[in-house]
């Protein structure tokens, strides 16, 4: 039997997508147990460290949307206002985190907590509208006063001619929320929970 | 009979309604009066106030602080915004941009006059020290931010004097993305580029912070660039101890 040449190349791309797939399995990395040793996270309060003029933020919406991302990647996560007895956080503190510093972070009974911290924000008109957003975000143990996670991650957005113009209000949201999925992105993903 | 009845409540109502308008003009004629004597008191007690300024200012016009501020060395820091990773220094060395720090920074002291201490012209050996040490938090410092370890080495300063004040200056230049467009989509990007530049003056007695001010500019600047010296008169334009 002669093989067509459509047939052919159906052959060829079912070819590629499985050595593909069988590469894409061969490099799955086994899971950081530091990561999978993790039963629950609470997020403190998020902190705003942006200098200069401060374009208005929400900060509770974008906690919430940590918390989503978090759960998408099969964490147990859980919002806290209570940023602990350490007083107002900078982003030096996050940085030299000492351990004295970490155990007094969020709830006492909590373990594993995660600051996001926003370090720029803004938005620009142009022939169209631009947004960028800065955020770091560190993970610590308390329990071992350590840093489990650390990662920052940056978000850009934008729209060219007159309808980007329009558009100027919601680059802001845009790119922030763009910059907390980069930044999260560096967490693994938690294997799924055996049934 | 319809119009005999309308002439009789013309000249039941017309009465009245006449007395009613009279006594209205009468209160307007008095609410103008009552007006225009409290703007009269308003503005003789304006002018009085004008006039009594110049001798309040006399009173301001107090004699500087007798503070000797510590000139910190200026930390400057060039980062890669994506993983803050230290970036070679863009358009001068570092250096060049901490020596106009420092030249500003002691311009702008000598200005209020206030006599500037060297860290190392400071006869105690242990001070050139310890202001080094404050020299590595001048991030913390120039935002204002004292933590316990900061006010430990202001106390031992004060020590040695008294009326030492630390200046600390911070320049923090990002190098991110720069501009782009997607013919395609129509979608475009401005460059994430900035320079921040922080001061603060601490009172190392008090731990106090006397003074701070910052300037964040979304744009790298080189060390001759007419856009940092309009941002250190910025930064220094609010400096008043008087």
């Amino acid at each position: 039997m002669r093989m067509t040449p459509k047939q052919y190349l159906t052959g060829v791309f079912v070819a590629i997508v499985a050595v593909c797939n069988c590469l894409a399995a061969k490099e799955k990395a086994p899971p950081d147990p530091r990561f999978t040793a993790i039963e629950s996270i609470v997020i403190l309060p998020m902190v705003d460290a942006r200098s200069g003029t401060k374009e208005n933020v929400k900060l509770e919406d974008l906690q919430k949307s940590v918390l989503k991302s978090l759960e998408k990647r099969r964490y147990k996560v859980s919002l806290s206002d209570n940023a602990g007895t350490v007083g107002e956080i900078t982003e030096e503190d996050l940085k030299d985190a000492k351990p004295a510093w970490i155990q007094k972070l969020g709830p006492a009974e909590a373990r594993w907590v995660m600051v996001v911290c926003v370090n720029d924000v803004a938005s620009k008109m142009t022939f169209g509208s631009t947004g960028n957003a800065e955020v770091s975000g560190y993970l610590y143990d308390k329990q071992t006063a350590t840093v489990v996670w650390r990662d920052k991650g940056i978000g850009q957005a934008g729209q060219g001619g007159l309808a980007g113009m329009m558009l100027k209000s919601t680059m802001k949201g845009e790119a922030l929320h763009a910059a907390i999925y980069n930044l999260l992105s560096s967490i693994p993903k938690l294997p799924k929970p055996p049934k | 009979m319809r119009r005999r009845n309308r002439q009789a409540l013309e000249s039941v109502c017309a009465t009245p309604i006449r007395e009613d308008l009279q006594s209205a003009r009468r209160w307007v004629v008095y609410l103008f009066v009552l007006g225009s004597i409290s703007v009269s008191c308003f503005v003789t007690q304006a002018l009085a106030s004008q006039a009594v300024a110049p001798a309040k200012t006399d009173e301001t016009t107090q004699a500087p602080p007798d503070y000797q501020v510590i000139i910190l060395d200026p930390l400057v820091r060039f980062e890669n915004i994506k993983d803050e990773s230290v970036s070679q220094a863009y358009g001068g060395p570092n250096y060049s941009f901490e020596s106009r720090l420092l030249t500003t920074g002691k311009d702008a002291v000598e200005s209020q006059k206030l006599s500037v201490v060297k860290p190392e012209t400071l006869s105690e050996p242990v001070a050139a020290d310890l202001c080094k040490q404050l020299q590595t938090m001048s991030s913390r410092l120039a935002r204002g931010n004292i933590n316990d370890e900061a006010r430990e080495i202001l106390n031992r300063l004060t020590a040695i004097n008294d009326r030492h004040v630390v200046l600390a200056q911070f320049m923090k230049v990002k190098l991110g993305p720069g501009a782009s467009w997607n013919p395609y989509t129509g979608a475009i990007t401005s460059p994430m580029n900035s320079t921040l530049v922080q001061a603060a003056l601490v009172s190392c007695k008090t731990g106090q912070v006397l003074w701070k001010n910052e300037v964040l500019v979304r744009k790298v600047m080189t060390v001759d660039s007419p856009d940092l010296v309009k941002a250190l008169g910025l930064l220094y334009k609010t400096l008043d101890l008087r």
